[in-house]
């Protein structure tokens, strides 16, 4: 395939933008009929889920080596104020990862602990201490939910951590 | 009930997939996720460098099997998703630089989505990964190919996927050209653009002033993720 639409292209007075239509050779690829949607086996579907299942003993073994490099990583940050961005972007990292696969097996708290947490290290150009302890805080509950292999919304004990992580942002927001 | 056979359902064994992700294990799910869902070939990358290394070879070799979908997580070192986005947007081979390009990444970044947005990216995929939303977004990609853009500081896919009320003038509706890639033939036709929403505007060259074109049209939450 060449592109041909580089002629006549750019100059002063001329047009500058183009709509380049492609052909759709996915939809060549994967068949279906032309024009109208189409969908992935629910076949393939059910199956990519069960291989997925079958590493969840491979997750929690991961997880708990992610919470134990990020529970490090965080307490470099309390102790090495030069270098706390630098560790709090690790610790974001890892979060991230935690995040991506908690709700795929299961852990949607675990998830949400994460992602919540991680909305605080997004913008680390003055963490402060206070949110240094909403960050542990999170890191807390995260430790909570894997210890105790919380799934789901956790029940009460789920609601009551979900809770108190949100009072703490709350007040932090409030302090900023 | 319908069956692969009678056309429903998408044969994906034909697909050639690349995953660029440093995260080892999430790399490894993603890989077991496209895997089960029956993509023929899954290539990895640890990150964005290695993810061009394969892609240029790719490229290059001839008779070499072309990867068709690039899945590169935002968050990756050496070369993160962005700046391999911008590397694929800006190559000299059509064959990458019109690649379907599905970004990983989570909501609380919401800067990152946004400038992935403007570099072109395909499709986003929200973490947290699910096998649903993985399925969702190669479905996307090939019911609903966008037409590629390229204007001053843009190249990518159409950034507006749908066409919204609008009571005033539109301004970003002018003339433009079309272009047609289909093979060694392109024909190329000029004609008025379509409003918004259908296609991207533009304005000449003398009225851009050198930096604006698709770019300049505000960002709307509908087209990020």
């Amino acid at each position: 395939m060449t592109d041909k639409s580089d002629k006549g292209l750019p100059g002063k007075g001329t047009r500058v933008v183009e709509i380049i239509e492609l052909p759709n050779k996915l939809r060549a690829k994967v068949g279906g009929a032309a024009g109208k949607p189409g969908q992935i086996d629910p076949a393939a579907i059910d199956r990519a889920s069960r291989h997925v299942a079958r590493m969840a003993e491979a997750h929690q073994a991961q997880t708990r080596i992610d919470l134990t490099t990020l529970q490090a990583a965080f307490e470099q940050a309390k102790r090495d104020t030069e270098h706390r961005v630098q560790h709090l972007r690790k610790v974001y990292k890892i979060s991230d990862g935690i995040m991506t696969l908690g709700r795929t097996f299961g852990y949607n708290l675990l998830s949400d602990f994460a992602n919540s947490m991680n909305h605080f290290l997004v913008d680390l150009e003055n963490p402060t201490d206070a949110l240094l302890t909403v960050v542990g805080l999170h890191i807390d509950a995260m430790h909570v939910v894997v210890r105790d292999d919380i799934k789901g919304d956790g029940g009460e004990l789920g609601q009551a951590l979900t809770k108190s992580l949100a009072l703490a942002r709350a007040k932090l927001i409030h302090k900023r | 009930m319908a069956s692969a056979k009678s056309g429903k359902y998408y044969r994906l064994d034909g697909l050639s997939v690349l995953v660029a992700d440093d995260n080892r294990f999430v790399r490894t799910i993603l890989v077991t996720v496209l895997r089960g869902l029956g993509v023929g070939r899954v290539l990895q990358a640890e990150n964005g460098e290695e993810a061009t290394a394969i892609l240029d070879v790719s490229t290059q070799i001839q008779g070499a099997s072309d990867i068709d979908i690039v899945f590169a997580d935002h968050l990756m070192a050496p070369v993160d998703g962005l700046e391999l986005l911008k590397w694929v947007r800006e190559h000299d081979h059509d064959k990458l630089k019109f690649m379907p390009y599905i970004m990983m990444s989570g909501e609380a970044d919401e800067n990152a989505v946004r400038m992935a947005r403007d570099g072109g990216v395909t499709e986003y995929l929200a973490k947290p990964m699910s096998v649903a939303n993985v399925a969702s977004r190669l479905v996307a990609i090939v019911d609903k190919p966008r037409p590629f853009i390229r204007a001053p500081g843009y190249i990518g896919p159409d950034r507006r996927r749908q066409t919204l009320p609008y009571a005033g003038d539109d301004r970003r509706v002018m003339t433009g050209r079309r272009v047609t890639l289909d093979g060694a033939q392109a024909p190329i036709e000029d004609e008025a653009l379509p409003p918004v929403g259908q296609a991207v505007p533009e304005v000449a060259a003398e009225e851009a002033g050198g930096a604006v074109g698709a770019e300049a049209a505000p960002p709307s939450p509908e087209t990020l993720g």
